[in-house]
């Protein structure tokens, strides 16, 4: 998806979510009443060696995680393991990007390819290297410089005469010229999906410089917010008197600048959604993860991006959202829930 | 599990997760009053028939699934079979018209996964223990659920 991804999808279901009413288990095990089947010792006995087995391999889990939250081959969403070593140089000059399918398999693939190297990719489909079952977080490669040469020259040849046009949602982007041109039509467009959403796949072994996949560590994220209705959203102000305390605080002394929005007719009334995003360094986002866990009431997202969801502190009972994204290389953020 | 048996899971999950499994019946059911009640009695019934619950699925799953039974109007106690999964819909389309016609124009089972996802807010692999569908059917069919309703929306709406 694009501008409606899986959070935004999220935003408005929860603007529509029924107010339900209140938890009383006493009624529940009332209405269990009393022909509830006692269980057999063999059972009680099953339950028993089953818990001890898994607090065994919750605790073998527990020891390995321990020890490989320094190594970064794997990808991780939201903030980075403690001491992970940010990927360098911090910028970087984009010759390539591509956004779609990931033939195959489904969902997006997003790739970002360097002049210094550096393939980054981020998939929202399993993988061996990927953060969860649905999202891989954001991962890292390296080509040589004849690498991205060959890949800046597939795509480049992949148009021209008998090109067809690429579908909706599809987005390649090469550096050609010296400028960053979108490409509009190739000729073989499952070919280059393919060959843009796995490089390894194709490229030979002697066009990368280190084809082992590891997390991408960024250096600053971008942290930004917004609130369902939107009908405050429009005035940064406004909305950030909306946000916890302990946000404001860590925010207040921030440049921001504007994410994206659109327009809808919702209510009767067109509105524009934004988000209000400022830039912060790992230990300032850590810094602002960790006060708003002790925010207070709060739902908290992290299958695809670390995010939270407040009820705005005006009464109103809207919803704030804050999200935070990792910078890329060539200074944009990732957007880990389009597709 | 614990210990002690179901009992305890049981009520830790009612605790954390009843307010999602509200939320959702009442899309089945149309009202909050009767989304509850059969939140209780599934709740009640998962208490009672312990020894139904195999293991070989998450124990909200397993709940879900009584609900929906519940919530269908199915009878005896066997667990819902897929094709008897209810259908789901917006109590009130009037919050957002765009979006309500958008899902009502998806088919019955990639509304029913879309409800959960953001409704009960489950992830895929708890998506499919609850529709008897494999994990990477289910993000299939949200894929392909996103990509309808983001073209019904950009058509109905104007991006900027």
């Amino acid at each position: 998806m694009t501008s409606y991804d899986d959070n935004l999808l999220a935003v408005r279901f929860a603007a529509l979510a029924p107010e339900t009413l209140a938890a009383d288990w006493a009624d529940v095990v009332g209405r269990a009443g009393n022909s509830r089947q006692t269980h057999s010792p063999r059972r009680r006995r099953l339950v028993i060696a089953f818990a001890v087995a898994t607090a065994l391999v919750a605790m073998t889990a527990a020891a390995f995680g321990a020890v490989r939250i320094f190594v970064q081959d794997k990808g991780f969403v939201g903030l980075p393991p403690l001491g992970a070593t940010p990927s360098a140089p911090a910028t970087g000059e984009l010759v390539l990007h591509y956004f779609g399918p990931n033939p195959g398999l489904y969902g997006k693939s997003r790739v970002w390819v360097y002049a210094d190297g550096r393939v980054i990719s981020l998939l929202d489909a399993p993988s061996p290297e990927g953060s969860n079952e649905s999202w891989t977080g954001v991962l890292e490669q390296r080509l040589t410089p004849d690498g991205v040469r060959q890949l800046q020259s597939e795509v480049i040849a992949a148009q021209g005469p008998g090109a067809k046009p690429l579908p909706d949602f599809t987005e390649i982007e090469v550096r050609d010229g010296g400028k960053l041109v979108p490409v509009t039509a190739v000729r073989d467009e499952g070919l280059i999906e393919a060959r843009l959403a796995d490089p390894l796949s194709w490229l030979p072994a002697s066009a990368w410089q280190d084809s082992e996949v590891k997390a991408y560590v960024p250096t600053t994220f971008g942290v930004c917010y917004g609130a369902w209705p939107p009908d405050q959203s429009l005035e940064k102000p406004r909305m950030f008197a909306l946000l916890p305390a302990a946000a404001q605080t860590l925010l207040g002394g921030k440049a921001s600048w504007t994410a994206g929005g659109f327009v809808m007719p919702s209510r009767g009334h067109v509105r524009r959604v934004f988000y209000y995003c400022s830039d912060l360094s790992t230990e300032e986002a850590r810094g602002l993860a960790s006060a708003l866990d002790q925010a207070g009431p709060t739902k908290k997202g992290g299958a695809a991006r670390l995010n939270y969801q407040f009820e705005a502190k005006d009464g109103s009972g809207d919803t704030v959202q804050i999200y935070f994204e990792p910078y890329l290389p060539h200074g944009e953020i990732a957007c880990s829930v389009c597709g | 599990l614990t210990v002690g048996g179901l009992d305890s899971d049981l009520e830790d999950l009612y605790r954390r997760r009843q307010a999602a499994f509200q939320r959702m019946l009442v899309s089945v059911t149309g009202s909050v009053e009767s989304a509850r009640d059969v939140v209780q009695e599934a709740f009640a019934q998962a208490l009672r028939d312990q020894d139904g619950f195999r293991g070989n699925g998450s124990l909200e799953g397993w709940v879900w699934r009584i609900a929906f039974r519940i919530a269908s109007g199915s009878k005896g106690s066997r667990e819902l079979a897929v094709e008897e999964l209810p259908e789901v819909a917006f109590v009130d389309e009037s919050r957002d018209p765009v979006l309500a016609a958008a899902v009502r124009e998806l088919s019955a089972q990639r509304r029913i996964a879309v409800f959960l996802r953001y409704f009960a807010d489950l992830s895929y692999a708890e998506i499919g223990g609850v529709l008897g569908i494999a994990e990477g059917t289910v993000a299939a069919t949200l894929s392909q659920a996103h990509a309808q309703l983001a073209e019904r929306l950009t058509t109905n709406e104007v991006a900027v």
